[in-house]
């Protein structure tokens, strides 16, 4: 076996000991730098996402650079399938910025629609969402049908690219930690189609037709899960899913237990029946939900915190599932090394021993000054050396 | 009768329950083809 090779095996070892709440050697590191990875190379979001060389040698530069174990995903989006389409939701301005999202796009569905998406969502999605989504497939056939085609063709060109970007990474013994996409139906309904202040009001007005909703379209996001994890080619070690999750800590606990963590749970349970563990990224301050949490199948999925009281955390999810992240952003951005090497210090004192934790910053780096890379790089080195067991 | 624009992951697994308990590591035997139209357009729903 090659040294990239042993390299690689080692991270993955180390990361996936640590998922299953196992001591590893050390601590292992779990790079989560985003969008900031591009322009550390010396290219913008948009550059890297228009060309997915660029994406590629960022992502390697980013391997070679910063001691990490592995990279938790490559950051970017298909710019030339939703450029092709002529996207409404996402713009490319400049190819010297970050692509803009409209929130003005977001209410693409009305209202009074829930009867007709909750019959068929899937059907719903592609003869009426796609069009309002899409400036192309609003077109009457065939430029519509011409657009779609190449849309398939740029959707086709961005998965062998990004599969690409993934083995550039394995040369150089760096692993990948995500193997694809999860959302949470409501959250896609809430960020997508009604809008965060449609979703809220609809909660009020019209309850059962969001559970419908909610009900009608979890097969067809675990469909999608499932179709991921089965298009990335065979490894030794379970597929991992990404779900980041935006409505919960903003809602009632009642609305809580009442819309999301049914299905939740239930996403949650199928995955983990699948031997696919989802890696959650629970935004904001999930302290409240702790008790539901714990309900998880051991082992079988692992969370991403942003906000918690380290000892709160360790002692309530222990033995449920792996904790990631939790080391403050901004510290990189505007703290010392010194700082930045204390406050590792203190959150490893309480999570690293017995094992369970890997070490991550709490949010996803995506502007340039989201981390000064020589306060990144003292860190992990730090970890890398006192989080020895 | 309204044609299927697709079929349904959870009709698959009715019709062929014992793929619930496959490994996903080693690959499932259902149509590829179609589980990439079928991400493709889930894939714009999302983007």
């Amino acid at each position: 076996m090659s040294e990239a090779m042993n390299l690689y095996q080692e991270r993955s070892n180390r990361i996936f000991k640590t998922i299953n709440l196992e001591q590893a050697d050390r601590v292992p590191v779990l790079g989560t730098y985003g969008t900031w990875s591009a322009y550390y190379a010396g290219y913008t979001p948009a550059q890297v996402d228009i060309d997915l060389d660029k994406c590629a040698k960022a992502s390697v530069k980013v391997a070679n650079d910063i001691p990490v174990d592995m990279l938790h995903m490559v950051s970017n989006k298909p710019a030339a399938l939703l450029q092709s389409l002529g996207s409404k939701s996402y713009n490319y301005l400049s190819k010297d910025n970050i692509v803009q999202y409209s929130d003005e796009q977001a209410g693409m569905m009305s209202e009074d629609e829930y009867p007709e998406f909750n019959k068929d969502p899937l059907r719903f999605i592609v003869e009426k969402i796609l069009p309002r989504k899409f400036a192309e497939l609003a077109k009457s056939s065939p430029a519509k049908d011409v657009a779609l085609a190449r849309g398939a063709m740029h959707f086709a060109i961005y998965g062998a690219k990004s599969g690409g970007i993934t083995g550039a990474l394995a040369q150089q013994g760096m692993p990948l930690l995500g193997d694809g996409l999860l959302i949470h139906p409501m959250d896609l309904i809430a960020d997508m189609y009604r809008g965060i202040k449609g979703m809220f009001g609809d909660m009020r007005r019209r309850p059962e037709e969001v559970l419908e909703a909610i009900e009608a379209l979890l097969p067809v996001i675990l469909r999608f899960g499932m179709g991921q994890v089965h298009m990335v080619p065979p490894k030794a070690t379970p597929k991992v899913l990404f779900l980041p999750m935006h409505l919960p800590t903003m809602m009632k606990l009642a609305d809580f237990d009442k819309f999301y963590w049914p299905a939740f749970k239930k996403m949650m349970d199928f995955f983990a029946a699948q031997n696919v563990c989802v890696l959650g990224f629970y935004e904001g301050d999930w302290s409240r939900y702790y008790d539901h949490l714990q309900e998880l199948p051991a082992k079988k999925s692992f969370g991403w915190f942003e906000h918690a009281n380290f000892k709160e955390i360790k002692q309530s999810l222990k033995d449920t599932m792996c904790i990631v992240g939790l080391f403050p952003a901004t510290l990189l951005q505007y703290g010392t090394e010194q700082e930045c090497i204390a406050k590792a210090k203190e959150i490893l004192d309480i999570m690293a021993p017995g094992g369970g934790y890997i070490f991550a910053t709490d949010r996803e780096l995506i502007a340039a000054q989201d981390g000064k890379s020589e306060n990144i790089i003292a860190v992990n080195k730090f970890v890398m050396e006192y989080g020895i067991y | 009768m309204e044609e299927k624009l697709l079929i349904s992951w959870s009709e698959i697994l009715k019709q062929h329950p014992e793929l619930a308990d496959q490994d996903p590591a080693i690959g499932m035997s259902w149509d590829m083809g179609q589980e990439m139209v079928f991400s493709y357009l889930f894939m714009l729903a999302i983007f």
